[in-house]
């Protein structure tokens, strides 16, 4: 079996114990990848409760109702007015200069 | 027998709960090694690990009908750890293969400390593409073909890419031996 060009034909060899017995190439590259590979059991953070927690967060956002406070009728009216007035007035400037004395 | 991913997902789409927290507790482990990896930032890989699986959620109903699970859970992991180095607040993948990581010596014993500094040191000098395919294969143990699909490569850029890489990793790791 040719050894340097191994795994370049046949990656699946780094799972063979026959081959690796007889290939000190391969047999250094699978040492290599089973250091990388025990690395599978380091410890993970339990990440379940803040996932929950986000999941139900966009939840409880995605169902928020916009209110308004409520107003009583003068209060309606004068909003009503101020708008009308640079509508309906032939110069509203003018009309607001008198209003504020400064004619 | 376990249930296989896509029957709990199927499930949670009709509302099991439990379902989605079995599949979630069946992937954060490997998916969250793997991108702590390609992140080298541990806080960061938890937090693509959640927004990973909130997606899965928001597009519970998407998911088609013969697909699989997994190379659809390390895909978006891939897209959301690309976009938070695009938007700079990694330090990410190209960055990290700019640099030179000088493989440190272990202590006398061979502590596990050492080993695994020397191990993520190894990772981190492989180029973006080798290490990305080891590290799915080595740690996350996706197939060849889950490899080719999440990456977006042929498999026979896959085979070449953890060909060169775990060369390279034999170099760096040579004088150390497994079990340490």
């Amino acid at each position: 079996m040719v050894g340097r060009s191994c795994l370049d034909l046949a990656p699946e060899l780094l799972r063979h114990p026959e081959h690796l017995a007889t290939c000190a190439s391969c047999r250094a590259t699978a040492d290599a990848v089973a250091l990388v590979a025990a690395r599978r059991d380091d410890a993970a953070p339990d990440l379940w409760p803040r996932l929950r927690a986000r999941i139900a967060a966009s939840e409880a956002a995605s169902h928020v109702h916009l209110r308004f406070p409520a107003i009583g009728w003068r209060a309606a009216a004068a909003i009503v007015t101020v708008a009308a007035v640079p509508l309906l007035a032939p110069e509203p400037g003018r009309l607001l200069a008198v209003f504020l004395g400064m004619v | 027998m376990e249930t296989s991913d896509e029957r709990l997902l199927a499930a949670y789409r009709d509302g099991d709960l439990a379902a989605f927290e079995a599949l979630f507790r069946r992937y954060q482990a490997p998916l969250f090694r793997h991108l702590a990896r390609m992140l080298d930032d541990r806080a960061a890989a938890e937090d693509v690990v959640i927004e990973t699986f909130q997606r899965l959620h928001v597009h519970r109903d998407d998911f088609r009908a013969g697909a699989l699970v997994r190379p659809w859970v390390y895909t978006i992991a891939r897209n959301l750890a690309r976009n938070r180095r695009r938007h700079g607040r990694l330090v990410g993948w190209l960055s990290l293969a700019a640099v030179e990581h000088e493989p440190r010596v272990p202590g006398p014993d061979g502590s596990r400390d050492e080993v695994e500094g020397r191990v993520a040191a190894a990772l981190a000098a492989l180029p973006a593409p080798q290490r990305e395919a080891c590290s799915l294969r080595l740690l996350a143990d996706l197939s060849l073909e889950e490899i080719a699909s999440v990456t977006g490569a042929s498999v026979g850029t896959v085979k070449s890419r953890l060909f060169y890489g775990q060369r390279r990793l034999r170099e760096l790791l040579g004088d150390l031996r497994p079990g340490g």
